[in-house]
C-alpha cells in the first residue's frame, strides 16, 4: 500500500483543487453542473492539441494537425480558453436559462446532456485511445521513501502553490470576497452593490480555468482519454460530499482524502486484478458517508435537505 | 382542445417515422419494423420506470440501468444458461415466471439500499448517488468475470422464454419474413407494457397516486399534515426500480446473451433523452419518445456514415451520443414538457 | 403534572451559530383557547413555532404533547397525533386541484399504501365517499365550493390562505398550529378568517397562532404570549399583555434602535 502513497498524492492534488473548482461553481450558481468534468477534459485535450508533434497519429478528423507547441505554452493558453469557454457556457446557456426561470432540475438534466455532447465530441476529435503529452519519460526516485518521478514532485509542488493562492484570492481579494458573499446569499450581495450576473461570469471563467488546469496535471501524470472528465467527475462528488457541500475548504480537504484512499484501496490484496474498481470504493464510501453524516465533516446541516 | 393538437402531432410524427423506415430499406421491411419496436417497447418499459420516479415522484434517477442490470443478471442467472464460450454450463433453473419476479425483487432491493440513505436529503444527492451505483455495477460486471462470464457474456438462456412460444406466433414470423423469436420478445415486451400501463394507472388514480403527487410538490406540506413523505418516496423509487429490471431481463432476452457491455451508464441517458422528448408524467409519453428516439439514433447512425468514414467503430458510436446529447440538451431548453407530458412540468424546483 | 396539558415545552433551547434563536424555559397550552404568540421581528416565533412542530430540532429542552414524549419525533409522526399548522407563505399544492388537495390532507395512511390503492376494497371506496362529504363540508364553510375542481394555482392569494386552513382542518387536529394566518389578506377576508378560528375554537380545537395584526390579536385571543429575543417575556390575557412595561419596552425598544 505504501508503494501507492507517492500516486496518492498525486491523485488527492488533482481531486482537491477539481472539487474546489466544482464547489465554487456550485456555491455561487448552486448549479449541480455535471458537465464540468468535460471542462475538466478541455484544458488536458487542448493542451494535447497544441502540443504534440504534428505527426501525431492519434488525432481524428487529420484536417487538423497538431501544432507542436512548446508544452508550457500549450498548457498556459488551454487554461485561458478553458475560462473563455466557461465564460461562453455562461452566457450563452446558463444566464437565458436563469433569467428564464428554469427549474433546477431542468438545468441539471441540461448539464447531463452537455456533458454527453463534449465528451463524445472529445472521443471524435481526440482519441479512443489513451494519449500522453510529448514529454519525456522520467524514472521513479525516491523522495524520502516515496516513489515519484522529478516531473510528478514538480506537479505537486505547483498544484499546492495553485490551492494556496486559490485560497487566498477567495479570503483576501475584493473579488474573492465578493464571490464568497454572493455564494452566502445573493440578495444580500446585490443589496450590498455587488453585481450578481457580473460576480457569477468572473466565478465561471475562474472555475473553468481551474478545471482545465487540473484536467492537464492529471494528463501528465497519467494520460488523456475522452472519458478523464466522467471518471474524475465521480471522486469530485465524492470528495464533495465527504469534506461538506457549501465550503471550499471541505472541498479540497475532502477531495484530497478521496483521491489517497481510493489509490491507496489499489495497494489492498483484495483488489488484486480489480484496479478499476478503485474508483468504486469511493463510491461506495460517498454511499456510507451519506447514511452517517450527510452534511459532510465539514458541511452545516442546514444545507442539505 | 390543446390535448387532441399534440395527440395529433405525435400521430404525426409516428406516422413520418415509419414512412423514413419503408422509404430507406427496400427489403427487410418488416424486420426493421419488428427489430424497431421491440426496442422501442423495451426502452419505452425502462422509461416508464424512471417516469414513475421522475413524473410522479420528482426523483433524480440517473442510474436505471444498474437496475435494469441487476433485474436481468439476477433472472438469467436462475434460469437455465451457460458462462462464455468455455465456460459452466447450468441445465438446471427455476421456472421462468418466477425468476423473473426475484430479478425484479433484487431490482426494488437495490432500489431500497440506494434510496435509504439518500431519499431523506435533497434531490441532487440522489441524482450523484445513481450514477454512482450504475457506475459501480458496470465496474462489478466487469470485474467479476466468473460470475458474468467474461468477454462473452452469459449466453444459451432464450430457451426458457422461447419455449413458451405459442404455435400461431412462429407461423406469424415466418409469413412475414422475421426471427420468431424476436417477434415473441416484442409480443411479450408490448404485452408486458400495456399490463404495466394499466397497472399504472389504477395507481395513478388512487390515495397513493394522489400522495405521491403531493410529494413530488411540496414535502415540507406533506409532513405536515402527517404524512411520511419519505417512505412514500422510497416505495415510488422501489416501484420503478422493479419496472427497470423488468425491462432488462426484456433487454437480455431480446439480445440473447448478456454483455458486460448492455447495460452501461449511457443507457441511462438513453432512457432519459427517449422519456423528456416522448412527455414527463404522461403514461403513454416514454413508450412515443421511445419509438422517435429510436428512429432519431437510426437516421444518425446512416449519417455518420456517411460523414465520418474514416472512423473506426467505437468513434463512429460516438456521433450517435453527441446527437442524444444535443437532443436531451435542446428537448429540455425548447420543450421540457416533450410531446405529451404535461406542461411546467419542468419549471420544477426539487427541494 | 402534564396529564391534561395539551402541550407543554421545558428547557427548550435553539442557536444558530452564535446567536441564541429560542430560549424558552417552560410553556404549556391546555385545552380549548385561542392563544397568539406575539413579539418583535427577530423575536423568535417561527423558529419557536418550528421546533414544536419538529421541522427544527431543538439543541436542548423537551416537547410533551397530551403527556407525551415527542422530542425525538419526527414531524409527520406529531402531525398524525393531532399538531397540524400552516405556513407564512401559503404551500398549497398548486398542480392539483382543490378537492385533491382536501383529499390528500384527510385521506388515511393507510389507504395510501400500494397495496391497499391497488386493491381497492370496500371500506377504501367507502373511506373515500365519506372523505369527499366532509370536504364539501369544509370547503362550503370557507366559501370555496364553486371552486372545487379547480387547480389551486388558479385561485387568489386569500382563497389559497383558506384552502390551507380547510387542508389543515381536515385533519381534525387537537391543535392548530397557525403561522400567521392574517398575513397579507385584505380587512374583510381577515374578519372571515377570525371568524372561523373562533368557531373552530368553539369545536374544541386549540389554537395557537403566530400574528402580527395587533388588532386581530386583541380581538380573538384568550390568551398572549410574547417573546422577545427568543425568551417569553409575558403571558397572560389581552388587556393585560397590552399595559405590561416588558412588552411595551420590547417593542420600542426595537424601533429605536
Amino acid at each position: 500500500m505504501i508503494e501507492q502513497l507517492g500516486n496518492g498524492l498525486l491523485l488527492g492534488l488533482i481531486v482537491a483543487i477539481a472539487s474546489v473548482s466544482l464547489s465554487l461553481l456550485y456555491g455561487v450558481t448552486r448549479i449541480v453542473n455535471f458537465a464540468h468534468g468535460e471542462i475538466i477534459a478541455l484544458g488536458a485535450v487542448l493542451t494535447l492539441f497544441f502540443s504534440s508533434s504534428p505527426e501525431s497519429s492519434f488525432l481524428y478528423l487529420d484536417r487538423f494537425s497538431p501544432l507542436g507547441s512548446s508544452f508550457i505554452v500549450s498548457s498556459i493558453v488551454s487554461i485561458l480558453l478553458c475560462g473563455v469557454f466557461g465564460a461562453l457556457l455562461e452566457l450563452c446557456l446558463f444566464r437565458p436559462l436563469r433569467k428564464n426561470n428554469y427549474g433546477n432540475v431542468a438545468v441539471l438534466v441540461i448539464t447531463i446532456g452537455l456533458s454527453i455532447f463534449l465528451r463524445h465530441i472529445f472521443l471524435l476529435f481526440a482519441s479512443a485511445r489513451p494519449a500522453s503529452y510529448a514529454l519525456d519519460l522520467q524514472k521513479r526516485e525516491d523522495y524520502f521513501g516515496i516513489q515519484l518521478t522529478p516531473r510528478n514532485v514538480q506537479v505537486l509542488i505547483i498544484g499546492s502553490v495553485v490551492m494556496i493562492l486559490v485560497g487566498l484570492f477567495l479570503s483576501y481579494t475584493k473579488t474573492g470576497r465578493a464571490m464568497r458573499a454572493v455564494r452566502d446569499s445573493s440578495e444580500l450581495a446585490s443589496v450590498s452593490g455587488i453585481n450578481s450576473d457580473y460576480i457569477i461570469t468572473l466565478t465561471w471563467v475562474f472555475s473553468s480555468m481551474l478545471a482545465g488546469f487540473t484536467g492537464i496535471i492529471q494528463g501528465v501524470i497519467n494520460n488523456v482519454r475522452w472519458n478523464m472528465g466522467f471518471l474524475i467527475l465521480l471522486l469530485i462528488f465524492a470528495g464533495s460530499i465527504l469534506g461538506g457541500i457549501g465550503t471550499s475548504f471541505g472541498a479540497m480537504f475532502g477531495g484530497f482524502i478521496i483521491g489517497m484512499l481510493v489509490q491507496l484501496s489499489v495497494g489492498l490484496s483484495f483488489m488484486d486484478g480489480h484496479t478499476e474498481a478503485k474508483n468504486a470504493i469511493a463510491l461506495a464510501l460517498m454511499i456510507l458517508i451519506l447514511l452517517i453524516r450527510p452534511q459532510g465533516i465539514f458541511g452545516s446541516k442546514e444545507r442539505i435537505s | 382542445m390543446k390535448d387532441y393538437k399534440r395527440y395529433i402531432i405525435a400521430a404525426g410524427l409516428l406516422t413520418v417515422s415509419f414512412l423514413y423506415i419503408f422509404t430507406s430499406n427496400e427489403t427487410g421491411v418488416a424486420r426493421i419494423f419488428v427489430n424497431l419496436l421491440t426496442f422501442a417497447g423495451i426502452y419505452g418499459l425502462a422509461a416508464i420506470g424512471i417516469n414513475v420516479h421522475f413524473g410522479w415522484t420528482g426523483l433524480l434517477n440517473f442510474g436505471h440501468a444498474a437496475f435494469m442490470g441487476i433485474g436481468a443478471y439476477t433472472t438469467i442467472l436462475l434460469i437455465p444458461h451457460a458462462l462464455g464460450r468455455e465456460g459452466v454450463v447450468i441445465e438446471t433453473g427455476l421456472p421462468l415466471p418466477l425468476a423473473v419476479i426475484i430479478g425484479m425483487l433484487a431490482a426494488a432491493l437495490l432500489g431500497l439500499i440506494l434510496g435509504l440513505p439518500t431519499l431523506r436529503l435533497r434531490g441532487d444527492y440522489l441524482a450523484i448517488v445513481t450514477i454512482a451505483a450504475a457506475e459501480i455495477f458496470r465496474l462489478l460486471i466487469r470485474d467479476f468475470e466468473d460470475i458474468t462470464g467474461g468477454v462473452y457474456g452469459v449466453i444459451q438462456f432464450s430457451e426458457a422464454l422461447q419455449s413458451l412460444r405459442p404455435n400461431f406466433i412462429t407461423n406469424l414470423a415466418t409469413s412475414i419474413e422475421v426471427s420468431s423469436s424476436q417477434l415473441w420478445v416484442g409480443v411479450i415486451t408490448w404485452i408486458l407494457i400495456i399490463f404495466t400501463l394499466l397497472f399504472l394507472n389504477r395507481l395513478q388514480k388512487s390515495p397513493w397516486g394522489r400522495a405521491l403527487r403531493a410529494v413530488r410538490e411540496d414535502e415540507d406540506a406533506v409532513r405536515a399534515l402527517g404524512k411520511n413523505a419519505v417512505w412514500l418516496k422510497l416505495q415510488s423509487f422501489m416501484l420503478g426500480a422493479s419496472i427497470g429490471g423488468l425491462s432488462g431481463i426484456l433487454l437480455a432476452f431480446n439480445y440473447g446473451t448478456l454483455q458486460v457491455s448492455t447495460f452501461v451508464p449511457v443507457l441511462t441517458f438513453y432512457l432519459w433523452a427517449a422519456l423528456i422528448l416522448g412527455g414527463v408524467g404522461s403514461l403513454t409519453g416514454p413508450a412515443l419518445g421511445a419509438i422517435i428516439f429510436w428512429v432519431i439514433i437510426s437516421g444518425t447512425d446512416s449519417l455518420a456514415e456517411i460523414f465520418f468514414e474514416n472512423a473506426n467503430g467505437q468513434q463512429l458510436a460516438g456521433v450517435r451520443f453527441v446527437f442524444v446529447g444535443l437532443l436531451i440538451m435542446f428537448t429540455m431548453i425548447f420543450t421540457p414538457s416533450g410531446i405529451l407530458g404535461k406542461k411546467e412540468e419542468l419549471l420544477l424546483d426539487i427541494k | 403534572m402534564t396529564s391534561n396539558k395539551l402541550l407543554s415545552v421545558s428547557s427548550l433551547k435553539k442557536s444558530f451559530g452564535g446567536l441564541q434563536a429560542v430560549n424558552v424555559d417552560s410553556l404549556e397550552f391546555s385545552e380549548n383557547e385561542i392563544t397568539s404568540l406575539i413579539g418583535p421581528n427577530g423575536a423568535g416565533k417561527t423558529t419557536f413555532f418550528d421546533l414544536l412542530t419538529k421541522f427544527q430540532n431543538p439543541d436542548q429542552g423537551n416537547i410533551f404533547f397530551e403527556g407525551e414524549n415527542v422530542t425525538s419525533f419526527q414531524s409527520y409522526k406529531l402531525a398524525r397525533l393531532g399538531m397540524t399548522r400552516t405556513f407564512q407563505l401559503t404551500r398549497v399544492f398548486e398542480k392539483m386541484s382543490v378537492l385533491e388537495n382536501m383529499q390528500f390532507s384527510g385521506s388515511s395512511v393507510k389507504n395510501e399504501s400500494i397495496s391497499r390503492s391497488l386493491i381497492r376494497g370496500k371500506s377504501l371506496n367507502n373511506f373515500e365517499k365519506e372523505l369527499e362529504i366532509e370536504v364539501d363540508r369544509i370547503l362550503e364553510l370557507l366559501n370555496l365550493s364553486h371552486m372545487k375542481y379547480s387547480y389551486a394555482r388558479e385561485l387568489s392569494g386569500g382563497q389559497k390562505k383558506l384552502l390551507e386552513l380547510g387542508r389543515a382542518l381536515i385533519r381534525k387536529p387537537k391543535l392548530l398550529l397557525l403561522d400567521e394566518p392574517l398575513a397579507g389578506v385584505n380587512p374583510k377576508l381577515a374578519e372571515e378568517i377570525l371568524d372561523i378560528i373562533k368557531n373552530l375554537s368553539i369545536e374544541g380545537i386549540n389554537i395557537i397562532m403566530v400574528e402580527h395584526n395587533i388588532n386581530a390579536v386583541m380581538k380573538i385571543s384568550e390568551r398572549v404570549v410574547v417573546m422577545a429575543e427568543g425568551k417569553i417575556i409575558a403571558d397572560g390575557e389581552p388587556e393585560a399583555i397590552r399595559n405590561n412595561e416588558n412588552v411595551i419596552e420590547a417593542y420600542l425598544g426595537k424601533v429605536n434602535e
